[in-house]
């Protein structure tokens, strides 16, 4: 593809005007999200770089797969990962300000925390870019050729996609503390129903995994593991934003059980908000 | 594997210098202050104003956290002394006065702080 300085310019312009869209469609209700604003002060710094950390290989991956722009290889998928980091900075920074949320009084620490603490949901808008406004076929030929590994990879996506909206809110812990024993059980079983229906296909095309396997190979290879990985997200997130300091082993149990909820529907859903079939 | 050849362009490695620093910048900045040691709050108050509002007088001040860590439910409380044995009190809650930051609030008296006494402290305060 020779094309020239100007031509080259105007594509990679495009791909960053995406960028911002996916990262603000994403983003902007976490950025309106009192909780986020306090997180990025009282939470401790190494956390907040070890979620910068835990963010970027997803990130390359999601690049990978879906992006704001095409990618020749991963090389190309970890610039722009990096570059998604940068948009996120950019919009955060822009958006805070809009909103208020900066103010004299406050110091350094407190106002890199706000923005960094949106970094990694604003970046993973970012590259969810294309899954919106449409994707070129390289990428959507990388989607269909997946692998079992790389489908599992779109239900950690899927669930952080659903997760991350409601993981730093007070009505996680305040749920946890509501609910009793078969409330949990009942969630437990609820997740597992969701998945469940959602891989065999109710009312749209069975999860192409799922296809001439019977039920109970995809209960036990998608759902079970697709549970797994909806908890081990939503305990990584509430992990991160602090929620089990504190907390004994009993609630933050059901904490981790009542974020899965959103977590599975996310997963279970990967593949429409995705477009991976 | 029938993928259009695609090149990256020097737009794209400009922008990822840029966004590298920037996010450099911000891990740096996090890396430091978390080096710094959880020290305690460190809560002060300031007044930097009385002036009559409406049928009120209103105390203007500000509350400083100079501690490691970030102070949440502070209380700051202010009284005036007069002549007469019952002074005047007033108190304001802040949500959070981050390390490092400050908050501002004011106090409301019907005595004229001015020609009074008047002390203005935290309180005290909650870890998040």
């Amino acid at each position: 593809m020779p094309g020239n300085a100007s031509s080259s310019f105007r594509e990679f312009a495009e791909g960053i005007a995406r960028a911002f869209g996916g990262a603000l469609l994403f983003a902007l209700p976490l950025m309106m999200t009192i909780e986020m604003w306090s997180l990025g002060f009282y939470m401790s710094p190494y956390r907040l770089v070890m979620l910068l950390a835990v963010f970027f290989p997803v990130l390359i991956g999601l690049s990978y797969y879906i992006g704001f722009d095409e990618t020749a290889h991963l090389g190309h998928a970890v610039l722009h990962a990096v570059v998604a980091y940068g948009i996120a900075f950019v919009s955060t920074l822009t958006l805070l300000a809009v909103l208020g949320i900066f103010t004299s009084e406050m110091g350094w620490h407190e106002l890199v925390g706000k923005v960094s603490v949106q970094l990694g949901p604003a970046a993973l808008g970012a590259l969810l870019a294309q899954a919106h406004f449409g994707s070129p076929p390289s990428s959507e030929h990388r989607r269909r050729e997946a692998t079992y590994v790389g489908r599992l990879f779109f239900m950690i996506v899927g669930a952080l996609f659903v997760a991350l909206e409601v993981a730093p809110t007070d009505e996680m812990p305040l749920i946890a503390y509501l609910i009793r024993k078969q409330h949990a059980i009942a969630a437990v079983a609820l997740s597992l129903a969701v998945l469940y229906f959602f891989m065999q296909g109710v009312g749209f095309r069975g999860h192409s995994s799922a296809e001439d396997h019977g039920a109970a190979s995809v209960f036990l290879r998608l759902v079970v593991v697709g549970y797994a990985l909806a908890l081990a997200t939503s305990a990584f997130l509430l992990w991160v934003f602090g929620r089990y300091e504190g907390a004994s082993v009993q609630s933050a149990l059901r904490m981790t059980i009542v974020l899965a909820l959103p977590a599975t529907l996310g997963a279970a859903a990967a593949r429409i908000t995705l477009d991976t079939e | 594997m029938t993928e259009r050849a695609v090149q990256i362009s020097i737009w794209e490695w400009i922008a990822a210098a840029v966004s590298a620093a920037l996010v450099g910048a911000a891990v740096v900045t996090l890396l430091v202050s978390g080096r710094r040691e959880r020290t305690p709050p460190v809560l002060s108050v300031r007044v930097e104003g009385t002036e009559p509002a409406g049928p009120y007088f209103r105390v203007r001040f500000a509350v400083r956290n100079d501690g490691g860590t970030t102070a949440a439910q502070v209380v700051v409380r202010g009284e005036v002394q007069t002549t007469s044995p019952a002074p005047e009190s007033g108190e304001v809650t802040f949500d959070y006065v981050p390390d490092g930051s400050e908050r501002r609030g004011a106090l409301l008296f019907t005595i004229d702080p001015r020609t009074a006494h008047l002390a203005v402290r935290a309180l005290g305060y909650r870890e998040p």
